[in-house]
């Protein structure tokens, strides 16, 4: 009878103290949180996908709240995020344009011949790694799809040897640009109809010789232009979007119809 | 015989049994391609033009930054142009291209003669440099040879382990060039004063160990015959072999007291600094079940695999040609067609009749957890479980738990692998990653101070 009375002392005692503690420690130590931060966690999308360069929704949220980050920073979310995000915020969210991914790559199978030998992981980054060549061409899409695999919309599709990007479903988080090692795949505006797609930087006969989809650096394209928005650098046409006007008369004369009116 | 380390393969299964011929002095006719980018993304910048005329051994591209090396001219002739060719990679880079008028005119100096009294550690790095003698890993010789203190070095390495059976390049150094190796090893003794000099040499190749033995003697010399096991050549392993000693990957050979330099390099050396000869030559093995006589060679740089393929007899009747591997079966790089130049660190061509990795891949499966992989690393990783963490893209993992940095990418376990997964590819990929990591922390550290 003894034991169980000491016992049952011993450990209230005890829990009164652990008790104490704590109530001690919560107040000394207490962190104050930052309601907008949470209001504003609560409304991005939450999938984490680090497209907005920050290490997730809850860090994106605390720099957006501190105001270190505009209002618009999530690409996902898109402008009805940015809206509620600034409503909270007490700003208006400035309209950013639409962006969408872009593959600078016409290399089908039809049009260039693959002889490469590479053999093993399919990743573009491991094949690139392995000093294999993969394509005749070296600017061009490896086709492994590591675009794909990092796309969180699942917008990308390797058809045919080539990445091509589903314009619609695509929400320009960018995440398929940094990870192509290739560096072929750009952000346009959405409402964009003409863009060059090839990325060889060659001289003509030489991308002859191994596409016949090339871009050649006739600069037809240019002489064509009435906007300045086409030029041609190392041997290859850019358009420059903010000039451009959707004519289409440099997609009309080029001669190895690589400007195309739209995303394939 | 000798094996240190734990794990291993014998990679007998690709040998052809034959012995090394001797070697044909072998003067291509027609056009040269001199590459300005080494396979591992090293470039030169040239220094000639087009429609100029060079001589054999003339500076025709200088090193460019780090690890790049001097390039030098191993015909004579005229410039044709400077232009993109496809090379070793597979890629295509600007060659220098050269009209060989197939007399090798002889530029001023080369071939001329040093006593080796006359020189000292410096003005020995200092030739190897400009020489632009390479490592086989194409690093600049200068790189594994220069020591802070040459006091603490206790042993020079000569590896004349081959990775592979059916290599002969460095036997027939041995056999055909004993003198220059002698020399070499005395010039490696004038660098090192204190330290012992080790010629490390397969035990499958008996008469190379009696050859050695016979011919380099002296005090502080001596010849090992180390188990012929596949990665024995690899400097981790020689260091666990010849003393015994485990160390890290952030740790060299140097701070352990070695310095291993491959015999292929110490002939390079020994023709730079004593001969005046720059680096342009060197034997190849060309081989492979689908050539009809295969043989050694010594060439120069900028011949054209296909050239040597011709020079060997051709392919055999019938044989089909479905792979080149340029250097062993383990490492080797697989350009997709013969015509291609060589390069510095090519020392032999496989023609296959038969592609071992199209095939491994067509038969991979699921891994079976046999555990093979663990037996065979040589360094004691865990190569199955490396391999999970580098499919989850798990870095932390794959990092401070398994040690995936110490990788040395030999590649045994690639090749023990009971369902044929693409191990080291994978384990090279995630290092090269990391590394990409620490590079960007270390920028994004520099921008905060």
């Amino acid at each position: 009878m003894n034991t169980i009375i000491i016992t049952t002392a011993v450990i209230g005692i005890v829990g009164v103290i652990v008790g104490a503690g704590l109530v001690f420690a919560g107040r000394k130590f207490y962190v104050e949180v930052d309601e907008k931060e949470i209001a504003v966690r609560e409304v991005l999308p939450g999938n984490n996908c680090g497209a907005c360069g920050y290490a997730g929704c809850d860090a994106v949220a605390a720099a957006i709240a501190k105001g270190e980050a505009p209002v618009n920073t999530c690409p996902v979310g898109g402008a009805p995020v940015a809206a509620k995000v600034g409503e909270i915020m007490g700003l208006t969210a400035e309209d950013k344009e639409r962006l969408v991914a872009f593959v600078m790559c016409k290399g089908s199978c039809e049009v260039t011949q693959n002889q490469g030998t590479y053999i093993g992981v399919k990743d573009c980054r491991t094949a690139l790694l392995s000093g294999v060549s993969v394509t005749d061409c070296d600017y061009g899409c490896m086709g492994f799809g590591t675009c794909a695999s990092v796309c969180p919309q699942e917008a990308i599709k390797v058809v045919d040897g080539v990445a091509v990007v589903d314009r619609e479903k695509c929400i320009g988080c960018g995440l398929c640009v940094r990870n192509c090692p290739k560096h072929i795949i750009e952000l346009v505006p959405y409402k964009n109809n003409v863009s060059v797609q090839c990325s060889n930087r060659d001289k003509g006969p030489l991308v002859r010789k191994v596409c016949t989809a090339g871009c050649i650096g006739c600069s037809m394209c240019v002489r064509q232009c009435e906007h300045d928005a086409v030029h041609v650098v190392d041997n290859l046409a850019h358009v420059d979007y903010n000039n451009c006007v959707q004519c289409g008369k440099c997609v009309e004369k080029c001669p190895a119809k690589v400007i195309t009116p739209a995303a394939r | 015989m000798k094996q240190g380390f734990r794990g291993g393969v014998y990679l007998t299964d690709y040998s052809e049994l034959r012995r090394p011929t001797e070697p044909v002095f072998f003067d291509p006719p027609d056009e040269m391609v001199y590459p300005l980018t080494s396979w591992n993304g090293k470039t030169s910048k040239p220094v000639v033009a087009k429609g100029e005329a060079v001589l054999v051994g003339q500076l025709i591209a200088e090193a460019d930054g780090e690890d790049s090396s001097n390039l030098f001219c191993s015909c004579s002739g005229t410039v044709r142009i400077i232009e993109k060719r496809r090379t070793l990679s597979g890629r295509m880079q600007e060659c220098i291209v050269v009209d060989n008028d197939g007399e090798y005119t002889e530029c001023e100096g080369f071939g001329q003669k040093t006593d080796i009294s006359e020189l000292g550690t410096g003005e020995i790095l200092k030739r190897a440099a400009d020489a632009g003698v390479v490592t086989p890993q194409c690093l600049p010789a200068e790189k594994v040879l220069a020591v802070k203190d040459p006091g603490s070095i206790k042993t020079v390495v000569v590896n004349c382990v081959e990775c592979d059976p059916s290599l002969f390049s460095k036997e027939v150094l041995v056999n055909c060039f004993t003198a220059d190796i002698v020399k070499g090893a005395d010039l490696l003794r004038r660098m090192y004063p204190d330290a012992e000099v080790v010629f490390t040499v397969g035990s499958d190749r008996a008469d190379t160990v009696a050859k050695l033995r016979d011919d380099v003697k002296g005090e502080n010399i001596r010849v090992e015959a180390l188990e012929a096991i596949y990665p024995q050549g690899e400097p981790h392993c020689l260091i666990k072999t010849l003393a015994d000693i485990d160390y890290p990957a952030s740790v060299t050979p140097e701070e352990l007291g070695f310095v291993i330099i491959d015999i292929r390099t110490l002939f390079a050396v020994k023709k730079a600094v004593l001969d005046g000869e720059p680096s342009m030559r060197r034997v190849i093995t060309v081989s492979g079940d689908a050539v009809k006589n295969p043989c050694e060679f010594v060439v120069r740089d900028g011949t054209s695999l296909a050239v040597l393929l011709e020079e060997a007899g051709g392919l055999k009747d019938g044989a089909e040609l479905k792979k080149i591997i340029v250097g062993d079966h383990m490492n080797g790089l697989t350009p997709s067609s013969a015509d291609v130049p060589a390069e510095k660190t090519a020392d032999a061509v496989f023609f296959m009749t038969r592609d071992y990795a199209a095939e491994a891949e067509a038969a991979m499966d699921n891994c079976v957890r046999c555990g093979r992989c663990f037996t065979v690393c040589p360094i004691g990783l865990a190569p199955q479980m490396l391999a999970v963490a580098a499919e989850m893209k798990d870095y932390e993992r794959f990092e401070k738990k398994l040690y995936g940095m110490e990788c040395t990418l030999c590649g045994a376990c690639s090749f023990i692998c009971t369902a044929r997964r693409p191990l080291t590819q994978r384990f090279r990929h995630m290092q090269q990653e990391i590394l990409l990591m620490r590079e960007a922390e270390e920028k994004e550290a520099d921008k905060n101070e």
